[in-house]
C-alpha cells in the first residue's frame, strides 16, 4: 500500500466530505456533526503524517469493528487516488454488486406441490379451515392455501406478541417501595423509617439466542420459522439470531419487517453450498468460538431450530451443544420432523443432541410453534 | 501505548469527545484510563456498569439518612422552611461517580464508565443526555454544570451492541492485544530487572497460546502474574515442566488446561 505522506493542501473540507460520503454509501452512520469535528481535528495539525491523519479519520467515522475494514479499504483507495492528483471530483465508486433476491429458498416452485400432498393436509381432521391450517405441516400446505396460512400466522403470531409483552410489562416493574418491610424495620429505630426497603428490581429479561437451520431439507419451513423469530424479536430486546446450513450467519441486524429480504438474500447466497449437506456440529462450534462468549451469558436461553439431519462427524455437534448447555440457562430444540407420525429421533445428529436438551419439541405448524410461548413465559 | 491510542486520546481532549474502547477482555481498556489520569496527573473517577444500575447508584443519591436525623435533632424549633432547605443542601448530597466527574473543582478528571454494555439501554440512553451536555440537574438544588469537562472513556466487552447514537458520541478505537515488543515492554515495566531473555521467551510463548482456540484467553495481566511467578520460583528457561507448574496461572479453565497439555505441549515439542 502507498504510504506516502499527505499534502496539507491537497486535503480540503471538500475531499474529506467526498471521503465520508463514500463511507457513507457503505452504511456507515455519520452525521454532519462528525464531519465538523473531522475538519476540526485536522486543524489541530494532525494531517502531516498519513498515519495520524488516517487515525483521526478512523476514531470520528468508525463505531464498530465492523466498521473497521470498511474504513481501511475506503481509505487506501481513496486517499491513494486524491494524492495521484486524479482530483477530487471523482466519486469512489466500491458498492458491491448487488446480490439478487432469489425465490429459490421459499421452495415454492410450481408444481412441486404433488397431488398425494394436497390429498395428505385435506385428511387432517378440524372444524373449519383455519383451524385445518393450523393443524398442517408446514411442508404439506397446497399452494392455495399458502396465502391464507401466511395471514393465520400474522394474526396468532400478533396475539401471541400481544400476550407475552401483557405479561412481561406486568412482571418487569422498577423498584418501589416496599411499605410494610420499611414500617417493619423502623419499630427497633423508634419508628424512623431511617432504612428504606425497596422491592428489588426484577433482572432484565434474558437473552434468547436463536439457531435456524436454514439447509436444503429444512427449506419447506425456514420461511415460517424466520417470520417466528422476526416476532420474537419483538417481544424480546437481548435476541441474537443466526442461520446456518454449512455456514454460520448472524442475522440480528436483519430481523425485522425490512430486513427479511436482506436475509433471503444472505441464504440465497448460500445456496452453493447445499449439496453439501448440514453441518450443524461445525456451525454451532463456529458459532461457540465467534460469538458464544459475547452472546452466551449464564442466563440465556438458546432455541435450536433443525432436523438434526447431521452430515459432519457427530463428535463435534456433541462437544458443541455440551458447551452452549454449560453456559445457557435452557436449551430447547424445535423439530420440524418431529411432528411426523411414527418419527424417532434415531438419526445420528439427533440422537447425539438429545441427552444434552432441556426440551425437545416440533416445529412442523403454527400450533406447535406457539406451544413455546408458554416457555419463553418464563424467560 | 500504542501511537494510535495516543492520538485518540489526544483527539478526545482536542475535541472534547469521549472515547470509546472495545476490545477483548485484558487488553488493557481499563488500565488505559489510568494512565490517562496518571499522565493527567489528575483523579480517576470509576462508574462500573451492571445490569440494573440505575441514576441513584451513577448519579446522585439523597443522604436519607442524615437528613432524618437532621429534622430529628431540630423537632423542636418551628422553622420548618428552613429546615426544608437546609436538608435539600450539598452536604446532605451523595455524589455518585458522574456528578462527582462534573463538580470537580480542581481542573478535568478522567471518568472511566467501565463494560458500559453491561448496563440497560435505558442507563445508556440517560447517558447520551449527560455526555453531550456535561450537566446534570437535580429538581431540589438546581443544575449544575461541569466547571471543567472530563475526559470521558468508556469500555466496552461487546456483549451487545452499544446505541448508534451512543457510538456517534465517542471516537472509537479497537483495543488489540499489544504486539510481542509492546507487551516486553510491559512486563519489563512491571517487573523491573527481569531477566530479558525469560521476558522474550514467555512473550512469545503467551503470544502463540493466545492463537489457540481456547475458551478464555489469557489477557495482559495473566501474561504479568506468569512473568512474576517465574521470577518467584527462580526460573531464568521455561521447560516443559515449568509450564506445566505454572500454567495454572494463565489458564482459568480446566479444558483450556487439557487442550494446551495435551495437544499443543505435544506439538511444539
Amino acid at each position: 500500500m502507498k504510504t506516502a505522506e499527505i499534502n496539507i493542501g491537497e486535503v480540503t473540507a471538500r475531499s474529506v466530505i467526498d471521503f465520508v460520503n463514500a463511507l457513507r454509501e457503505e452504511g456507515l452512520i455519520i452525521g454532519p456533526g462528525e464531519v465538523k469535528e473531522i475538519l476540526q481535528g485536522l486543524a489541530t495539525g494532525l494531517v502531516g503524517r498519513r498515519s495520524d491523519f488516517k487515525c483521526c479519520l478512523k476514531s470520528l467515522c468508525c463505531g464498530s469493528r465492523k466498521d473497521l475494514p470498511v474504513f481501511e479499504r475506503l481509505f487506501e483507495m481513496f486517499w491513494q487516488i486524491q494524492s495521484n492528483g486524479v482530483g477530487s471530483k471523482t466519486k469512489v465508486k466500491v458498492k458491491d454488486e448487488q446480490q439478487k433476491s432469489s425465490l429459490i429458498f421459499l421452495g415454492h416452485k410450481k408444481g412441486q406441490w404433488g397431488e398425494s400432498e394436497e390429498e395428505d393436509s385435506r385428511s387432517v381432521s378440524g372444524a373449519s379451515k383455519v383451524e385445518r391450517l393450523r393443524k398442517t405441516d408446514f411442508s404439506h400446505v397446497e399452494r392455495v392455501d399458502a396465502a391464507l396460512l401466511e395471514e393465520i400466522a400474522a394474526q396468532l403470531f400478533k396475539q401471541m406478541e400481544h400476550r407475552l409483552k401483557r405479561r412481561l410489562k406486568y412482571s418487569a416493574r422498577g423498584s418501589v417501595l416496599n411499605m410494610g418491610r420499611t414500617l417493619r424495620k423502623s419499630i427497633s429505630k423508634g419508628g424512623w423509617p431511617t432504612e428504606m426497603v425497596f422491592q428489588r428490581k426484577r433482572p432484565a429479561r434474558r437473552k434468547l439466542i436463536v439457531l435456524l437451520d436454514i439447509s436444503g431439507s429444512m427449506d419447506k419451513y425456514s420461511h415460517y420459522l424466520l417470520r417466528f423469530v422476526i416476532t420474537l424479536r419483538k417481544l424480546f430486546k437481548n435476541i441474537e439470531a443466526f442461520t446456518f446450513s454449512t455456514q454460520l450467519d448472524r442475522i440480528t441486524p436483519f430481523l425485522n419487517e425490512k430486513g427479511q429480504k436482506e436475509i433471503y438474500n444472505r441464504m440465497s447466497q448460500n445456496l452453493n453450498s447445499w449439496s453439501g449437506g448440514t453441518r450443524i456440529g461445525e456451525c454451532l462450534e463456529v458459532f461457540n468460538e465467534k460469538y458464544s462468549r459475547e452472546v452466551l451469558t449464564g442466563s440465556s436461553v438458546v432455541l435450536v431450530f433443525s432436523d438434526g439431519l447431521e452430515t459432519g462427524e457427530v463428535v463435534h455437534l456433541e462437544k458443541a451443544l455440551m458447551h452452549i448447555k454449560r453456559r445457557s440457562r435452557h436449551l430447547i430444540w424445535l423439530n420440524p420432523l418431529k411432528g411426523m407420525k411414527g418419527y424417532q429421533p434415531v438419526q445420528r445428529g439427533m440422537a447425539t443432541a438429545l441427552p444434552h436438551l432441556d426440551y425437545f419439541m416440533s416445529a412442523h405448524n403454527l400450533d406447535s410453534l406457539l406451544k413455546l410461548e408458554n416457555i419463553l413465559i418464563n424467560v | 501505548m500504542s501511537e494510535e491510542l495516543a492520538t485518540v486520546l489526544y483527539l478526545s481532549g482536542e475535541l472534547s469527545k469521549p472515547v470509546l474502547l472495545e476490545g477483548n477482555p485484558g487488553v488493557g481498556k481499563t488500565s488505559a484510563a489510568a494512565t490517562l489520569a496518571k499522565s493527567m496527573d489528575t483523579k480517576l473517577v470509576r462508574l462500573q456498569c451492571y445490569e440494573g444500575l440505575d441514576v441513584n447508584n451513577a448519579i446522585y443519591e439523597w443522604n436519607y439518612q442524615k437528613q432524618l436525623l437532621h429534622i430529628k435533632l431540630n423537632e423542636k424549633g418551628e422553622q420548618q422552611a428552613r429546615i426544608e432547605k437546609e436538608i435539600f443542601g450539598r452536604e446532605y448530597l451523595l455524589e455518585r461517580p458522574l456528578l462527582q466527574s462534573i463538580s470537580h473543582e480542581e481542573g478535568p478528571v478522567v471518568l472511566l464508565i467501565d463494560e458500559i454494555d453491561r448496563a440497560d439501554e435505558e442507563f445508556e440512553a440517560f447517558l447520551l443526555e449527560i455526555l453531550s451536555e456535561y450537566q446534570i440537574s437535580i429538581p431540589e438544588l438546581g443544575t449544575i454544570t461541569a466547571k471543567h469537562i472530563p475526559r470521558v472513556i468508556l469500555t466496552s466487552n461487546r456483549t451487545r451492541e452499544l446505541s448508534d447514537a451512543l457510538k456517534r458520541r465517542c471516537l472509537y478505537h479497537w483495543l488489540d492485544y499489544p504486539d510481542q515488543s509492546a507487551e516486553e515492554l510491559i512486563i519489563n515495566k512491571s517487573i523491573p530487572g527481569i531477566d530479558q531473555a525469560l521476558t522474550k521467551k514467555m512473550v512469545s510463548m503467551i503470544r502463540s497460546i493466545r492463537g489457540l482456540r481456547l475458551q478464555k484467553t489469557p489477557g495482559i495481566a495473566e501474561s504479568i502474574d506468569w512473568a512474576r511467578t517465574l521470577v518467584l520460583l527462580g526460573q531464568h528457561d521455561i521447560s516443559k515442566e515449568t509450564l506445566k507448574k505454572t500454567l495454572g496461572v494463565i489458564l482459568k479453565s480446566q479444558e483450556d488446561f487439557a487442550f494446551v497439555v495435551d495437544e499443543w505441549l505435544e506439538k511444539e515439542g
